[in-house]
């Protein structure tokens, strides 16, 4: 990769340069201690991603600066962040593009999560809330291969949209639901619940729909779509939230045309 | 975690972004403008029962309480009261409309289209109620 990019002009972009100013949300995470903003000047040009931002004001300016990364090629989330106000990876986020109408770009964690340093968040509330909704696969295994549970195609077609969610956190940061509600379950966890729901293999489906038929599960959404605005995996959270509903719907006419109560009897 | 721990870290419960919508899609938007609108016909509501409990009073007291109303600044306050609850109505129908798959994948092309016709009901109405106030 020759690092180049050439425009319409026929300009090279990595010729053009601008110093840049970083303000980055600093808290060391102590008891008692306050956060506060950090400004850095750096020098970048169109290839500058903010991960290399970040990278370079650790290594010159100010090595006290935590923030995570891992693959730096955008499939993991670990470096979700918001730039600017907005939930996005710094490893596909460019400088140049976040910087266009002023020289500023913003770094804050993400919302929603509890600040454990500077960019670094608590991932593990969101994480019990994709656990809580049992989102792996239980199936009847009599009479099938104990090594192979076979999906049809046309099923998995159904469920692959739902299985690229990298759980990231973009999702649960950019919801104003969860800051108003912190219980509500979250976009990520209710995708998690409607992808194992809609995998015809699963068994505990009706049980699952019982853990998201809550006020703080599928009915907390109220449609602001800010979960599919931001997901770099284009998954779509709203549209499951809305699928789940259906399913509970659907599954309670039918139990009481049954002469059951609810989804649990 | 103390509660002002928790609000240092970012944790605690804050109605704060439900007005972050400079930087977001049509979505938070509506969200915002839904809310207030609520709130709006909540306050409207409890003016139109408090204007039609003049009729315990009598047809006369009545008719006078509504007189009082036929002025340039009460039209131009149930105009606007129209505009809110257009604004409502027709995000409320979004909203339904985002349960549905289709319904949620244009739910921004949907936004667009039932502001616009939201906007020329409003015109309409609005003409009505300027053009009926100036006649009469």
């Amino acid at each position: 990769m020759s690092g180049v990019n050439v425009t319409r002009t026929g300009v090279e972009e990595s010729a053009v340069k601008k110093t840049v100013a970083f303000r980055i949300f600093r808290f060391s995470g102590k008891e008692g201690d306050r956060p506060s903003y950090a400004d850095y000047a750096l020098e970048v040009d169109s290839n500058t991603y903010v991960m290399d931002a970040l990278d370079r004001i650790k290594e010159q300016l100010d090595p006290s600066l935590t923030y995570r990364s891992s693959c730096h090629h955008g499939v993991c989330g670990s470096c979700t962040t918001r730039v600017n106000g907005v939930e996005v990876q710094t490893c596909k986020a460019r400088v140049f593009d976040l910087s266009r109408d002023e020289n500023v770009v913003v770094v804050e964690p993400m919302r929603n999560f509890a600040v454990l340093r500077d960019l670094v968040v608590d991932m593990e509330p969101f994480f019990a809330k994709i656990k809580a909704v049992r989102p792996r696969l239980s199936t009847n295994a009599e009479g099938e291969s104990e090594k192979e549970v076979p999906q049809s195609r046309e099923n998995l077609q159904s469920t692959s949209a739902y299985e690229a969610c990298i759980e990231c956190g973009a999702c649960y940061s950019a919801c104003p639901i969860v800051s108003s509600d912190p219980n509500y379950l979250g976009p990520a966890a209710l995708v998690a619940a409607y992808r194992s729901c809609l995998d015809r293999r699963d068994k505990d489906r009706e049980l699952r729909l019982t853990l998201v038929d809550d006020e703080e599960g599928c009915w907390r959404c109220h449609s602001v779509f800010s979960c599919v605005d931001v997901c770099p995996e284009d998954v779509k959270p709203a549209l499951a939230i809305a699928g789940l509903r259906r399913m509970v719907i659907s599954t309670r006419l039918k139990g009481i045309f049954q002469g059951r109560r609810g989804l649990d009897q | 975690m103390s509660q002002e721990n928790a609000e240092r870290k970012g944790a605690a419960k804050s109605i704060t972004p439900w007005i972050d919508v400079w930087k977001r899609g049509v979505g938070q938007w509506a969200f915002l403008l839904h809310r207030l609108t609520g709130v709006a016909l909540f306050a409207y509501l409890i003016l139109h029962v408090e204007t039609v409990s003049s009729l315990l009073g009598g047809p006369q007291h009545y008719a006078a309480t509504l007189e009082t109303m036929n002025t340039l600044s009460w039209h131009i306050v149930i105009a606007l009261i129209f505009a809110v609850g257009i604004f409502h109505g027709a995000n409320g129908i979004r909203i339904l409309l985002a349960q549905f798959d289709s319904g949620g994948r244009h739910q921004k092309s949907i936004f667009w289209a039932l502001l616009l016709a939201g906007i020329a009901t409003w015109v309409y109405v609005a003409y009505t109620i300027f053009a009926l106030g100036i006649a009469t």
